[in-house]
Order: structure tokens, then sequence, then C-alpha cells
């Protein structure tokens, strides 16, 4: 630079004019600051928050309400509001409650802190994904294209077509596939079984039902044969008092699944409690909690637990007295006379081979499972010899063939060892424990009309090959009058809440029979990849715009106030209102019964008729059914309510201290199932095929172990990821940037098949064909791998999903007890030039990739 | 400076890229291909290190494109703005971005002849840590992509103590007539002779302002301890080595060496 | 350009500028972050409430949660380093930047940048040795951590703090902290706090106000 060039820069940039200026302000301003390193003729003083406005919290509303999707847990989300906008949320810090001051959080009363989930909940609520007006599709179903309308066009649409199909095809025409993803609340409730949908549909007198629940039918089942009920649980707190842990295919790092079912385990740790994870994965909870991780193939878990049993046996380590007072069938002295009279079999001498000449030895489990005999041995010793000592039998390894049998499998080896009913112990399965009161929503004679009800990932099988279909391969639930065993004739489906079309198992199985279809309702707060295949489309409120109140329906003992934070936004209604809406349509006395506290105003203003059925939920159930003597008035004001318990709350703690019967049929804990050991002929059952009376270990239709790997050597599984609820928020950016839709392999396995880190592979199987960019680790167990479930699916013109949807792989085959087998499959994997498209502008964000990416 | 305009070094890679076929180059890319681009083999080891500036520009051209704002959001003018390390005469024109300040500038075509692979090594950016983690392993560094240790190299402090100075630089420099050369003539490592420095022009500008030499050496001391540099043997060297010098090596790493071809420029 | 060039008096100016050495300010309190690197679960809900509390976008993530894996087939490990701003008692950051912009508070050691100053040059976003300046390419600006002040000064602790669902993250003056003095649920009982981890830069280029509860194998000898 020339001198004069460098005289002219250097004088631009010098404050040789406000010298005086800077000498007097400079020494506040250079302690506080830059330490007088920078001269600004243009000089301003550096300070927090300059962004103008920038609304501290205080200076804002703040307004409690919770998440509220399919996790099982309800965590607090505190609004913090400017006019009619959500500027940020919060979550709880112990000043919400009675009593309650910042930071107040306790074993008793913990903060109900939120997941990232549902911290990033604004991104959903505000997202361009929200569905804001009724639309019609225009192209062909499944294209995507649809045109906005008036609600008057899509409901009248949706009554003609209704009537008709009614009319026309009778009283199995409309299929309910409601489900708990977007409306769980005591009002506003989408739920499979007996929710709004199920209602509103039975009422008009045309609703196939779907029973099996996809997460846990399995689990449930088993628990209501073995315990009597499915609340087999203990209240999260309770896992403070192990002093072992096996977490058997459970992953709450994951799930968050009860509300601080984690934070409690950490706690056992800190007061010495010894952890062990048996999961294909070295999962996150794995690692927090320093567990030993015994690596098993997928879908074989009955196998070793049968292994323990034996060791168990064997080394005469089971609590005898226990087992003589509170059970049926664990060995032969435990059997009813009725079951011993026709021969038959019980658990122990099943477990010892004295039936099919195996004896289930931890050696034999070895082969099945693939983990050494040495350490099921070790283990069953472990689980034995410690009191009290809790194995966690998760329902991931339940969503299996033959699920059930693993979760029986387990439930026998939980009360061989005497640790149910125990504090520290453990007898799930389910999980669940305490109840809430669950129903503030019409509940009478009309909840769950049905006229036909299958198992729910065989509807596409049902619609493809009417009327050609046998009742057992539908697990037809059995009725009482004529129509027991009639096939359902299936021509319109509702969805609630739900995207089970990107849910349930087979997706191409899917495809080909919703082209059959005469109507697809779709109701949801968001388009979603089950909405692109609908014929309406109607915006829902999300729960932020409605009143309601929350409640967890797993773990946690709580209630949490949802007040209206927003007005709806777009045309948006509650899915209260279209029912209502609908049903007044259809004729006004049905509108009437739908909604008995409400005229048909309603449609317009709801506030008033909601805070009636929610006053009156508060006054007439909770308060005096539990014991709550907080007014319903008090409640609103502060937004949650907390239980408090003397102790933890353990499931069957009475029936064991107290020596109250079970719910079963014999009052035992039935390791022999009086109600299958009775059953004659399984296919006047809904589970239509045999189901042993014991548990057992039944080889899986697909699974390592079969010869169907030397075409497809990687057994898949598709757990919940932590950055969607299923399929819900997939859509949200803050959520997306902390993961990648991957397919997980052992870096054995990438090594053999040519593939490294970042590589996009293709997956496939005869069932489907998906592409994904792999992640390649020593955490994942070889020959499996793992894709977790939920991402919106993104098919190509070959009809392959680029997304990496595996519900593209699994197969629409539930296991006899209704279990989903979405964990039974088998797939091969090979390096490809295929496009993977995450479904999001990554473009957009590609610098936190290149230069921050994490994860 | 001959050879040395971005313009030149991008036609003479753009050709080699060509005809050598095998690199990708933006152009050919589609942004559905974005994440077959991110990991291509370019992007690590062993082939980063044959990776040029044209190749890596290509792509991430808003590294050089991108310029300061005009004025910041509540009006402070970049052009009126000046850090105190600017004042240095050999610092000049507008306020320029990190990234051109190291690659475009006068400074850094005069002084510096940095690459992208100077700083940026490439690794995998799903990872966090080498596996297993290894505290020798600095090039890791949970989540930067550059180790902040090659920084270190010119931005650590003025170890003014080691020299004997009796006080920081800033201090101490009327004392010594503000000449660096004042001891450093006899006391000369060849440690300018790295790759990504223009050692002669260094010196040729240091015998003329001791500014240019504190400019690196301390005056831009973003961090608070000084770079350890290799104890490049000189003619006239004590046998004795310090205390503070026992551990260090007497070269260069590896791949700042310089090599014939550079050398003779 | 109004005013006249004088040269003697752009001598004098820059003779005094270039006597200006950066001496970092001392904090009556250094505040800094406490983060147990084994009992994270990894979740990331105080990303998200940082994101949320900032108005991000995706892209800039003023709290990065680190996931360090080890180990081969089945003996393996996994950890967690769980970083945002380390407010430095002497920050990379703060000398590089040429417009005043970032600061460091007397009374409690924050490190703080007014982004309205920023003109967007990522000086500090490149010397920051644990890259806590994050760019925003949408405004051209970068941002970063301020721990909440806002939040500090309402007497309560920042979003991530109050956003860890497993209690493992917490805030308290830096001394109390590397002693684990602290009272707090972040550190167990009879565990130890460290200052550095295995693959962190040294801590000596700028002294971060950081603790961690180290995993076995993340601990530096």
């Amino acid at each position: 630079m020339s001198s004069k060039n460098r005289y002219e820069f250097l004088n631009e940039r010098l404050n040789l004019s406000r010298r005086s200026f800077l000498k007097t302000t400079a020494v506040g301003s250079a302690v506080l600051t830059a330490g007088g390193l920078v001269e600004l003729k243009t000089a301003k003083q550096a300070r927090a928050f300059a962004y103008e406005p920038y609304p501290k919290d205080d200076q804002l509303q703040t307004v409690v309400t919770s998440c509220a999707h399919n996790c099982g847990s309800r965590h607090m989300l505190v609004a913090h509001k400017w006019k009619d906008v959500v500027v940020r949320l919060s979550t709880d810090d112990g000043r919400y409650q009675r009593d309650g001051y910042f930071g107040k959080d306790d074993r008793v009363e913990p903060q109900l802190r939120a997941c990232l989930r549902g911290r990033s909940y604004r991104q959903r609520l505000y997202s361009a994904e929200r569905l804001l007006y009724p639309m019609l599709r225009v192209g062909e179903r499944g294209e995507g294209r649809f045109k906005r309308v008036s609600w008057d066009e899509a409901l009248d649409f949706v009554v003609e077509k209704m009537n008709h199909i009614k009319n026309t095809y009778g009283p199995t025409a409309l299929l309910d596939q409601s489900y708990a993803g977007a409306s769980f609340g005591v009002l506003h409730k989408s739920d499979q079984i007996e929710g709004l949908l199920a209602r509103f549909l039975g009422m008009f007198s045309c609703r196939t039902s779907s029973w099996s629940v996809p997460s846990y039918q399995g689990t449930t089942a088993s628990s209501r044969w073995t315990f009597g009920q499915t609340e087999d649980g203990n209240e999260d707190d309770a896992f403070a008092y192990c002093k072992l842990l096996i977490m058997w295919g459970w992953n709450p790092a994951y799930t968050f699944h009860g509300g601080n079912t984690f934070m409690y385990m950490r706690k056992a740790k800190q007061n010495g409690c010894k952890f062990v994870v048996v999961d294909p994965q070295y999962t996150d909870s794995a690692a927090a909690y320093d567990a030993w991780w015994i690596p098993i193939r997928p879908n074989t878990d009955a196998a070793m637990l049968a292994g323990m049993a034996h060791y168990i046996f064997t080394n005469n380590l089971q609590d005898q007295d226990f087992i003589n007072r509170f059970c049926q069938g664990m060995d032969a002295g435990t059997m009813p006379v009725w079951a011993q009279q026709q021969g038959m079999e019980n658990f122990k001498d099943y477990i010892l081979g004295k039936y099919d000449g195996e004896p289930k030895t931890p050696e034999w489990a070895a082969r099945i499972c693939g983990v050494a005999a040495e350490d099921i041995k070790k283990l069953a010793d472990m689980y034995a010899n410690t009191k009290p000592a809790a194995l966690k039998a998760s329902w991931a390894a339940g969503r299996n063939a033959y699920g059930e049998q693993y979760n029986r499998m387990a439930a026998a080896v939980q009360t061989m060892t005497g640790n149910v009913g125990k504090l520290g112990g453990s007898a799930e399965g389910v999980g669940k424990v305490w109840h809430a009161e669950a129903v503030a929503y019409p509940y009478d004679q009309y909840s769950n009309i049905w006229f036909a009800s299958i198992k729910s990932d065989r509807w596409a099988h049902c619609v493809l090959n009417y009327p050609n279909v046998k009742r057992e391969e539908i697990g037809l639930w059995q009725r009482d009058d004529a129509t027991d065993g009639q096939i359902p004739n299936i021509k319109g489906i509702f969805w609630q809440g739900s995207d089970w079309f990107n849910q349930l198992t087979n997706i191409n199985k899917e495809i080909a029979a919703i082209k059959k279809l005469e109507l697809v309702v779709c109701m949801d707060s968001t388009i979603t990849p089950s909405g692109l295949w609908a014929d309406v489309l109607l915006p829902v409120a999300t729960h932020f715009e409605r009143h309601d109140v929350a409640l967890p329906w797993y773990k946690g003992h709580y209630y949490i106030h949802r007040p209206k934070v927003i007005q709806p936004m777009g045309e948006s209604k509650t899915d209260f209102q279209i029912f209502t809406e609908l049903a007044y349509r259809i004729s006004p006395v049905f509108g009437r019964d739908f909604n008995p506290k409400a005229s048909r105003d309603y449609w317009h203003i709801d506030d008033n008729v909601d805070e009636t059925y929610l006053r009156d939920w508060w006054n007439n159930r909770v308060m005096p059914h539990q014991g709550v003597d907080m007014s319903w008035e008090e409640f609103k004001q502060r937004g949650v309510y907390k239980f408090k318990f003397p102790r933890p709350l353990v499931a069957f703690q009475d029936q064991i201290e107290k020596g109250i019967p079970f719910k079963t049929p014999s009052g035992k804990i039935e390791i022999l199932s009086s109600q299958l050991a009775l059953i004659k002929d399984w296919k006047k059952t809904m589970y239509g095929y045999e189901i042993p009376a014991i548990p057992k270990w039944i080889e899986p239709w697909e699974s390592l172990i079969s010869p169907k790997t030397a075409k497809f050597p990687f057994h898949l599984i598709s757990p919940h990821p932590r950055w969607r609820t299923h399929s819900i928020f997939n859509n949200c950016g803050w959520l997306r940037e902390t993961y990648e839709q991957e397919v997980t392999l052992n870096a054995s396995d990438a090594k053999r098949l040519g593939i490294k880190q970042g590589d996009i592979v293709e997956v496939w199987n005869d069932r489907g064909r998906v592409v994904v960019p792999v992640y390649v680790t020593e955490r994942c167990m070889p020959s499996v791998a793992v894709l977790h479930e939920g991402v919106w699916m993104d098919l190509d013109e070959n009809g392959v999903d680029r997304a990496g949807n595996p519900d593209f792989l699994t197969l629409d085959e539930p296991s006899p007890a209704g279990a989903f087998a979405y964990n039974t499959v088998l797939c091969n994997i090979a390096k490809t030039d295929l496009e993977h498209r995450p479904g999001w502008d990554k473009l957009a964000t590609s610098r936190a990739h290149v230069f921050r990416r994490d994860l | 400076m001959k050879f040395q305009t971005s313009l030149f070094h991008y036609i003479v890679f753009l050709s080699a890229a060509l005809a050598g076929g095998s690199w990708v180059l933006a152009g050919e890319i589609k942004a559905e291909q974005y994440e077959h681009a991110r990991w291509h083999p370019m992007h690590f080891e062993p082939a980063i290190d044959q990776a040029t500036d044209e190749q890596c520009l290509s792509c991430h051209r808003e590294i050089l494109d991108r310029k300061v704002l005009d004025q910041s959001p509540a009006g402070v003018k970049a052009s009126e703005a000046l850090a105190w390390y600017q004042t240095l005469n050999t610092y000049e024109g507008p306020q320029e971005t990190f990234h051109r300040r190291h690659l475009v500038t006068p400074l850094a075509k005069n002084l510096m002849d940095m690459k992208c692979t100077t700083c940026h090594q490439g690794n995998n950016p799903r990872e966090e840590a080498p596996i297993p983690p290894d505290v020798a392993m600095t090039d890791f560094t949970l989540r930067k992509m550059v180790d902040p240790e090659t920084c270190l190299m010119c931005h650590g402090r003025n170890p003014y103590e080691r020299m004997g100075l009796p006080g920081p630089w800033a201090e101490s420099r009327e004392t010594f007539q503000n000449n660096c050369l004042l001891c450093h003539a006899g006391i000369r490592t060849n440690r300018h002779r790295v790759n990504y420095l223009k050692a002669e022009a260094i010196e040729e500008l240091g015998t003329k302002d001791a500014d240019i030499c504190y400019g690196c050496h301390g005056g831009r001391q973003w961090y608070r301890i000084a770079y350890p540099y290799p104890r490049h043997a000189w003619q006239g060297m004590g046998e004795e080595v310090p205390e503070w010098a026992k551990d260090r090596p007497t070269e260069s790493q590896p791949r700042f060496r310089i090599t014939q071809e550079q050398a003779s420029k | 350009m109004s005013e006249t060039i004088e040269k003697a008096k752009i001598k004098e100016a820059v003779k005094r500028r270039k006597l200006e050495t950066y001496t970092p300010v001392k904090p009556e309190v250094q505040l800094g972050f406490v983060h147990n690197n084994v009992d994270c679960i990894g979740c990331r809900a105080c990303e998200i409430a940082c994101k949320d509390k900032n108005g991000l976008a995706p892209g800039p993530r003023f709290r990065r949660v680190q996931y360090i894996e080890g180990g081969t087939y089945p003996n393996v490990y996994v950890y967690k380093v769980n970083m945002s701003c380390n407010h430095c008692a002497e920050p990379a950051c703060l000398p590089t930047c040429p417009t005043g912009a970032i600061f460091k508070r007397k009374q409690d050691g924050i490190v703080d940048i007014d982004s309205t100053l920023c003109i967007g040059c990522r000086r500090c976003e490149a010397a920051c040795p644990f890259g806590a300046p994050q760019f925003d390419p949408v405004d051209n600006l970068v941002k970063k951590c301020n721990l909440c002040v806002d939040e500090i000064e309402a007497g309560r602790k920042p979003y991530c703090v109050m956003a860890c669902m497993m209690r493992v993250l917490d805030i308290g003056p830096i001394e109390e902290i590397w002693d684990a003095e602290l009272e707090t649920p972040a550190i167990g009982p009879e565990e130890k706090v460290v200052r550095q981890v295995k693959n962190m830069a040294n801590i000596e280029l700028t002294k971060p106000s950081i603790g961690f509860v180290p995993h076995s194998k993340g601990r530096v000898k």
C-alpha cells in the first residue's frame, strides 16, 4: 500500500476527532468490553440482547401446558406468550405446583421436564406442514394433489360418502384407524379402541375396529394371561430401589418412557445398582448406566430367558415358597387338578426337556440367541441371587413373531425369582401401575360399538382378498350374534391422530389395498405421509389450540392443565368439533347424542362446552375418586397437580403382602394360562392360531437362525427414534439436525460389504426396498441392521422408498396374540448409487454438516 | 510474486482436474446428490492431502465470495471499524472475512502461501473423536474441524520471558529500538521455511519493520500460550539446549515441510 | 471523507493503538458449566431448549452434545461431552473482534456477543478452540451462548440447565465446580470434576470455565 493510501485508510478508521470522547468513555467500556482494542467512529456499547424487542420471560404471559404425543409420558411445556404468539417454551422448574418454588425437584414431586421433542414444539405448531384448511384430493390417490375447499364442502363430501358406503356395503365398511398419536387427552381423545372416532363411527353403525395395538400387543396379552391385568408396573421412582436392573431391549434414553424413569435409574446407579442391557445395540441407556452389554440376536429372547430359567431350576435358585404360594403351572406341584387330569405341560418340566427331550439349557439357548452360555448362566445367577432385582422386559422384544412368548417367559423368570410385587423388583411387562381418571369425553353404551374387529395390520390383506379371507387370517374377534365370523367388507378408512399408513407393516401391500377404497379421510394437524393418500384432509387444531387436560398413561402420576394457549390456526377445528358437526349433518339426533353437552353452535364456540366437560370430570371423578383436594379453579390457575404417594407404587404389592387374589381365573400368577389352556377351537378366537398355555420358545418365521439368511443375511430391527415420536416431529428442523435417518451396521459387516461411513445403501427384501445412508459402528451386533421407524415415506418412480422407512420391509403377519412382527425382518444390504432423500432441505443447513455436525 | 494469483491457480488446477478426471467439481454435482458429495473421498485422508484449492472452492466458494456486512445491524460501519492489530502497516484494505484474510488479501498473498488443506485436513463429520479417543491426537478436538494448534503457530503468545526480555514487547520495544533483528539477526531459525509461508518475503519485510514480526509473534495473540516451535538448528546455535526447549522436535511436521519445487521458487 | 488527513495525528494514534494489548477482565465471580459425561443420556433437550430460547434456525447450534464412542465389539463404550460457550477466563474470540461486539462481563465473567455490532467477519468463530461462536448464514452474523443472562439476572438458571432431564448439566461459580464443592445433582456422590477431557482443545489456550465429570475412557493424565 502506498503511504498516501495507507494514511487515508487509517484516517477513515481512527477516531481522531473523537479522542476526547473515547478518553472519557473508554475507561468504562474498556473494562467491560474489548479492553480498548477496538476503534470505532460509530462507537456503540456492546450489550446483552441488543436486538429489540427481546422479550424476557417475565415480560411475557406464562401459560402452563404440556406436550401431547404418543410417547407414554406427558411432560410440562410452559408457553411464554406475546399476544397470540408463543415466543418460546420452557418446562417445569418447580414453580407451578402447589407449594412450589423455583428449583423444587424431589423424589415425591419431581419436575416434569420435557424432552427434546417437546422442546421443539413451536416448530410443529408453526410448521409449514400444518394443515390450515380443509382439502379435497384432485389427483390420483397417493399423488398428493389437493385443492382447498370450504368446511361445508369437505364435510358434505364425507357425509355423502359415509352414507353411500354404509348403505351399499353394510356396517363393516368403514375401518377405524384412530390412534393415540395426535390427540391424547381426557377430552379430545384420539384412541385406537375407545376414542372419539370409535364413538362417532359406532353411533353411525358402520365400524370395523382394529384391535391389536402396534406398540405392545404381545406384552399386554402376556400380562393379562399371567397376572390378570395390564397394570403390571411400578411407578418410576421405584427404580431407585433396584439392586440389579436388567434392561431387556429397553432404551429409556430414547423413548423417555415415563415421567422421570431415566432420572430415577440414575439414582439407582448412585445407590450401587448394577445394570445389564440385553439388546442388539449398545444403547445410550447402556452407556449412561454403565451397563454390562449382552448383545442378543433379535427375536430370540424367549430362548435366552428359557436358558436362564433352566440354570435357575437346575441350581435350585428359584424362590420355591413364592412359587408354591402364588403360581399356577410353574412346576408339577403348582399344576391345578383340571390341568393335571388333561395331562397338560408345566413350565419347569418343559424347561427341563421332559416333554420334547430337549432340555432348554444355556448351551441350547446359546445356539439360538448367540449369547455365550457362560453369559447366560452368569446373568441368571446374578438375577437369582440379587434381591431385589428388576427384569424390565420391554415391549420391543415383544414386537415380534411370537413376541408374546418372550413376554410370558420373562414373566415366568420374574416370578420364579420372587421379584413380583416387591419394591426394587419388577413384573414389567407393560409397565403401568397408576390409574388416571382418563375419560372426560362422553362415555356411555355408544363408546365402543363395532361390527367387526380385526388384527390392525391385516386390513390390507382383508381388503385385497375380500371375500376370500379366512377369519383366522385377519384375527377376527368373536361376536355373540349371527355376524360372528363375517369378513368385513372394508371400503373406507378414517385416520384420526394416526399416521398408520406410514406406520403399519408392509407398506407396499397397503398401497395396493388403499387403491381399492372409496373413501379415505385424514384428520390431523399437519400433512402426514398417510394424509397424502387421503381423499379429504380435515385440519385439526393442536392441543395448544383447544382446552383439555393431559395425563401420563405410562408412568408418572399427575395432571397437567392444557388451556387454549393460542387461537386455532387457519380454519382448524378440534376433533370433537369435527365429529359433532359431522354427526349433526348426518342427523340432528346423532349430533345431540354424540355430544350431549353441546348444541350445534359448538362448531363455532367450543370454550364453554369443553370447560363443562372438564370441570365435571374434575369435580365428579378426580376429586372424589382420587382424593384430590385442589379445586378445578386452582388447578387451572396453577396448571399442574402432582399426586404425592407415601411410598413408590409397586404392582401386585397387595397380592403378595396381603394375599389378595390376582385377577386371573385362578387368582394365581398363571404361568399356565387357564384361558389359553381351555381354548378348543383357535380359529374362532381372535388369535386365529394356537398359543401354548405355558411360555415356550417358538422359532420365528424370519431370524438369524433361519435358512432364509442365505438370501437375506441381515436381521433388521426398527426401534423408536429419539428424534421423533413414531412419525410425529419428523418435519422439525431442530430435531432433524440431531440425527439422520440411517441404517446402523457393525463395522465388520460394513467392511465385508465394502461399505464405509457415509455410503448410501439399499436395504431390501421381497417386500420392499429403501435407500439410506449407513452408520458404521462397533455398538451394534454383527448381522443386525438397525433402521429407526417413523420416517415419512418418499417413493420414487420405481416404488423405492428414498426416505428409509423400515415398514417397507416388515411383514404384515402378526403373531397369534396380535403382536406386530415389526422386528421380525430379514433383509439384504448393498451399496447403491441411488440418492437418499432426507425429506428436508439439508443444503439450507449444510453449514451445520460441514463445520459443526454432531452425531 | 509470480504464479501466485488465485486465478492462475484455478486455471492450472482446473485443467489438471479435468485431465485427471477423478475429481468431482461442483458443476458436476446436483443438489440431490448432496449426501454423496458430502462423503466424497476427497473430504478425507488420504485423498484430502491431494485436494487443490480449486477443487475445494468449487463447492465451498462462499468462503471467498461472502463479504462482511457493510454495516452491522446496529449501524456499525465496516469501513469505520478498526481493531488494534489492523493498524499494523502490513494490514490494509477494507474489513474482510477470516477466510479471505488468510487466502486472498494482500498480506495473505505476499507473506503466506496457505491452502485450504493447510488447516482443513478432513475428518469424518460423524466422528467426534478418534476411536479410541487419544489425547495425543489433538487434530480431533471435539467438533472443531480445524485443529486450534494449527492456528497457534501464528496466533500464540509472544514468550518474551524465554527471550530474556524485561517485559512484554509492547513495553520493552523502546529498549530494543523497536527492532527484533537487533537480536534475531544472529539467533536465526529457519522456521519460516515452511510451505504455508513465504520465507523470503517475510525476511525482507521484517528487516524494514519489526511490526511485521510482531504481527504474528504475539501481535495477534488470540491464545494465551506460545506455540512450541520445532527447534530448527541455525548456524552458531549454542550446544546446550535450554530447559524449555528440551522436548521439542527439530523439524516441522512433515506436511508443512517445504518441497524442492517450492524452495526453488 | 471530510476530515483532512493529519499525518502526525495519525502516526500518534497508530502508535498508541499498537501499544494496546488485550488484558482479560477479571470477573468478581466466574460462572461456568458443569457436565456429567457419563450420566448424560445424550438426548439433546438442552440443545433444543437453547435453540428455542434463542430463536435459531437449523444450522447454528449454541450448545453441542458431542458423542464419543470407542472400543471394539462387544467391548465398547460411549460418553458425551456437552459444550456451549465456555465463557473462558481469557477468551480468544474477544480480541479478534474488529467491532467490539464481544465482551466479558465484570460481575460474572459471562462472555457475550452483541450481534447487532457484528459485521460477520467470522474471526471469533475461527479463533475459538471449542466451536462456541456460531455463524448464522441467514443473518450473515455470528451469534453465541450468553448463559441466558436474562435468566441469570432474574435469579434463575439458563434454559439448557433447566431442560436437562437427567439433571447432569448445571452452572455455578467455576472454582466451586472444579473443587466439586458446588451442591448440584450434576456431580454424583464421590465424583471428581476435571477441567479437561480427551480430544478437547488445550485448555491453556483460553482457560475455559467448564468442568466435567469424566468417563474413565475420557480422562487425561
